[in-house]
């Protein structure tokens, strides 16, 4: 487990430097590839490996053990997929090398922070998961102005997760909470705190905006600081922010008139379902919060990087009239489509799986929510539907771009026939994610990041701000039934 | 009754195997030929078919009205499962029966119609796709199965109505028609979600009447609310006023494909599901009021729209609306047999209309020739019980499509749009104050064609 974790970190981290030692875009494609893949196959082998491994140098006391059997064991191989596809479908370009080197940095973090179980660990990989991001957004003239805006968000999200680990650890739970939210909702984004966010999009290369967006580490950070959920009344004021946004960013999202805000404002829409999913009381809307987690990653992050691929060739992307040939470009329309609407929930593709358990789970909640989410998901698909046909239709001209090369047609294609295969097969999916809130198989311990934020039970019983260590649930062992 | 069982299940999974072969192919650059790609989506419609007719005499050889066939369950959490099952009844048989057939035939037309179209091979993905589809929302268990079904109709309608896509007009009524689908989307899983909120299971069951269908609330209000969600949901996919605007459009695509889509199975796709509501709308007298006014109103619109339009498939598409509104009022006032009955009816005459409009003139000349005179001008007997001052304002009435489209776009959609622009402006003026830059990017100038897409 810990050589898998290893190689994971290690993996981006080695692609990185050579990556940035690369003198050809090519060459530096190609080894960041490689430290990507080699990232994957540690993670898969974190996920994979049974448990009990020797320590080694006491690294072992860093992970997140109460986790590592349970579905999040599973977040750093999701990681490193987004990177991997991320940075193999990069065009080439004259700053490449400076710039896979930093969306592999992102990436180690990410993955870093997905594994490592310390409040304070966490709030400082939170922090320098933005770093290279902010660098790249600095290194060019056009981006600099957008790397001001990006840092007068992300400071003050940085700064209160540190605050928030710190009132935890001091008991001062209510602040800790607000801090945490705070923080969560700046990176997240959600309405209004989100306008950092279309312009980063825009302005930043797509590999370092997929690695950087598309893991939604705040969704994580939700999951870490509330295992157990949120307070009933925080609940709902969480659920209406995520549910306003994911319904708000939609209808921007389907009238931009550049491929990118479209873009930017179909993953904040997407985010914010996963926000509502995970805020809300259902314990169905939890699974499909998880469900669409793993799939808008996935999917999103390959509908981007059509996009990439297709703004590389072609130039700036817009959306007012039709620019596409269809004809000339098959493979890369139909990748741009059917990932788009996997990420919407188009049938037998995981997005239909994850909309079903949603908007099931919603219902039961109340048929409001379950409206707003069904009017969010609608619009989405409005959105991949018109930048579609803007984009891969409706002229006969044919600039000379070309469709996709063979690495980026095995990238995509291996991508789609995973997301189908997940929906076609849902269970291998669906029932790994399927744990109660702050329960995982094999859990023999909270987390320390949920203890921090723990607070004392409300009345009736319930606990409030998280899951205390001696919460009998949390001692279930594998395979035991968690359904009362 | 294993006959039943195939014929059950390889009337969805057939057509989907033909889709994969043939999309498969084409992802690996190696798609079929023309030949093979005819023979495999024929032989599939042709087994389906005659699977189903086999499944029927079994039916009624042995009595039988209902057969279940379970598939077991998709996928299941702690709280929720998704089973999956297919019925055959006395309503779902004869419209697999008749979607086989049609599909089948369309397809063996399609073979020589679009003989080296260079689009030939995604035609017959999307074909198919739309035969599984078809079968999976007739054949459906549940409401939630049946919403599988219904997104794969939408999906090929979009891309059929977009198959000439080196045009824009073509793509933007491809556009047009999926956001009226997914408008409409939200009254299906709206009354999916009512549903399974007021604990009524969404699958389609014996209620005691002569079809099975899905069960009513008990509450007046709830099964008023489930029965209106379904009304419209089924108002997009059948067109219904007043988003029927984009039918007429929708004939942009090629003509086998507006066929069997809008003069056959897609459009009455619609009146199926509230076939199947039936119950619900007999619970519901002002729901079941609803299906009878929009019915009648469609009706209506769409014989005056139709009697305007200067092109053989828009007169076509218009009066395949006004037929599907009256079976909307057979259905609201509980005639289900003559609105099965007219379903199929209406459906094979239009087929074959839409299938010979292409050679309009010919025909047209042929019926002159054999009656050696000019063939009487139609619809001159409604003029004649008009007042003539009425009859230029019913023409520009008529001509202008009941000026819904305007009132859609201009009234409704256009203030939406100009509210979010300036929202979003507002947020790229906040960002750029923020950049430290005097005025937003040039990039505002920019103005939007969303509206021009989506006409």
């Amino acid at each position: 487990m810990l050589f898998g974790w290893l190689i994971a970190l290690a993996g981006p981290v080695v692609g990185a430097l050579l990556a940035f030692r690369a003198t050809a875009p090519r060459d530096a494609r190609a080894r960041a590839s490689a430290g990507a893949g080699a990232g994957v196959l540690g993670s898969l082998a974190l996920w994979l490996a049974p448990h009990g491994a020797p320590d080694f140098l006491g690294f072992s006391a860093l992970l997140a053990s109460s986790d590592s059997e349970g579905w999040a064991a599973a977040l750093p191989a999701f990681v490193s997929a987004i990177t991997l596809t991320a940075v193999a479908m990069s065009p080439l370009g004259a700053d490449l090398p400076r710039t896979l080197a930093r969306t592999l940095l992102v990436s180690a973090c990410s993955v870093a922070l997905v594994t490592i179980d310390d409040p304070f660990a966490l709030a400082t990989l939170w922090t320098l998961s933005m770093v290279p991001a902010w660098l790249e957004l600095r290194s060019e003239a056009r981006s600099r102005p957008t790397a001001k805006v990006f840092a007068l968000y992300m400071l003050p999200s940085s700064v209160a997760m540190m605050a928030a680990a710190f009132l935890g650890q001091r008991g001062a739970h209510e602040m800790a909470f607000i801090a945490a939210a705070l923080s969560i909702g700046l990176r997240g984004p959600v309405f209004p705190l989100h306008s950092w966010f279309p312009a980063f999009v825009e302005r930043a290369p797509l590999s370092l905006v997929v690695v950087f967006a598309a893991p939604q580490l705040a969704a994580f950070a939700h999951l870490r600081a509330w295992p157990a959920g949120l307070p009933e009344g925080y609940a709902e004021a969480a659920t209406t922010v995520a549910a306003s946004t994911a319904v708000l960013a939609a209808l921007l999202g389907a009238v931009q008139t550049r491929a990118r805000r479209g873009l930017a404002y179909l993953m904040m829409s997407q985010m914010a379902l996963v926000t509502v999913g995970l805020s809300a009381s259902s314990d169905v809307m939890h699974v499909g919060a998880r469900v669409t987690w793993m799939l808008v990653g996935l999917a999103t992050t390959g509908y981007a990087m059509t996009l990439g691929a297709l703004e590389a060739r072609r130039g700036p992307l817009g959306l007012d009239g039709h620019h596409g040939n269809f004809a000339r470009i098959p493979f890369l329309a139909t990748s741009m489509l059917v990932l788009g609407l996997a990420s919407v929930g188009l049938p037998c593709t995981l997005g239909h799986i994850s909309e079903e358990l949603l908007v099931t789970g919603a219902a039961a909640a109340s048929p409001g929510l379950a409206l707003a989410m069904i009017a969010a998901i609608s619009i989405n698909v409005a959105n991949v539907a018109r930048t579609y046909f803007a984009l891969c239709t409706g002229t006969a001209k044919h600039e000379g771009e070309r469709d996709l090369t063979r690495r980026e047609r095995l990238v995509l294609g291996v991508l789609v026939a995973a997301i189908i295969a997940a929906g076609v097969l849902p269970d291998a999916v669906v029932r790994p994610l399927d744990v109660r809130r702050g329960v995982t198989h094999g859990a023999r311990r909270s987390s320390r990041s949920a203890v921090l934020l723990s607070a004392a039970t409300t009345g009736g019983g319930r606990r409030v701000l998280g899951v205390s260590t001696h919460a009998p649930e949390l001692f279930l062992e594998r395979g035991e039934s968690l359904v009362r | 009754m294993a006959i039943v069982q195939f014929a059950s299940i390889f009337a969805v999974a057939g057509p989907a195997l033909a889709f994969t072969i043939l999309a498969l192919g084409a992802w690996f650059g190696r798609p079929l030929s023309e030949r093979a790609g005819a023979r495999v989506v024929g032989l599939t419609f042709a087994v389906s078919f005659l699977g189903l007719l086999g499944a029927g005499a079994t039916m009624i050889g042995t009595g039988t009205d209902a057969f279940r066939t379970p598939l077991g369950v998709w996928f299941t959490t702690s709280h929720h499962r998704f089973e999956l099952g297919l019925v055959l009844d006395r309503l779902s048989l004869p419209m697999s029966l008749f979607g086989s057939a049609l599909v089948g035939l369309v397809a063996a037309f399609s073979a020589r119609y679009l003989h080296r179209e260079p689009g030939w091979t995604r035609f017959y993905v999307l074909l198919s796709l739309f035969g599984a589809g078809v079968q999976l929302v007739v054949l459906a268990g549940s409401l939630d199965l049946l919403y599988v079904g219904w997104e794969f109709v939408a999906l090929t309608s979009m891309l059929l109505i977009a198959f000439f896509h080196d045009r824009p007009a073509p793509v933007r009524h491809g556009l047009r028609a999926i956001l009226t689908y997914r408008l409409c989307d939200v009254g299906m899983l709206g009354a999916v979600v009512w549903l399974h909120h007021v604990g009524v299971p969404a699958t389609v069951r014996d209620v005691g009447d002569p079809f099975l269908g899905i069960g009513a609330p008990d509450g007046l209000l709830d099964a008023t609310v489930v029965g209106l969600l379904l009304l419209f949901a089924t108002m997009g996919k059948s067109a219904q006023a007043p988003l029927g605007g984009w039918l007429p459009r929708a004939m942009e695509g090629p003509t086998p494909s507006s066929a069997v889509f809008y003069g056959a199975l897609s459009i009455h796709l619609g009146p199926y599901l509230l076939l199947r509501a039936a119950p619900i709308l007999e619970r519901a007298p002002i729901a079941a009021g609803a299906v009878v006014a929009v019915g009648a109103v469609t009706a209506l619109h769409a014989t005056f729209a139709g009697r305007a339009q200067t092109d053989i498939k828009s007169q076509l598409a218009y009066a395949s609306m006004a037929q599907v509104g009256l079976i909307f009022v057979e259905i609201g006032l509980g005639l289900r047999f003559v609105a099965l009955a007219h379903i199929v009816g209406h459906a094979s005459l239009r087929t074959l209309q839409i299938l010979r409009s292409p050679s309009i003139l010919h025909d047209h000349r042929a019926l002159e020739r054999a009656t050696g005179a000019p063939l009487p001008e139609a619809g001159a007997h409604l003029e004649a019980w008009l007042p003539a001052s009425f009859r230029p304002w019913l023409y520009r009435f008529s001509l202008e499509r009941g000026y819904f489209d305007a009132m859609l776009e201009g009234r409704m959609l256009g203030a939406v749009l100009r509210f979010l622009r300036a929202l979003d402006r507002l947020d790229e003026a906040w960002v750029s104050w923020l950049e430290g830059e005097a005025t937003p990017p040039a990039r505002r100038n920019e103005v939007s064609k969303f509206s021009e897409v989506s006409r």
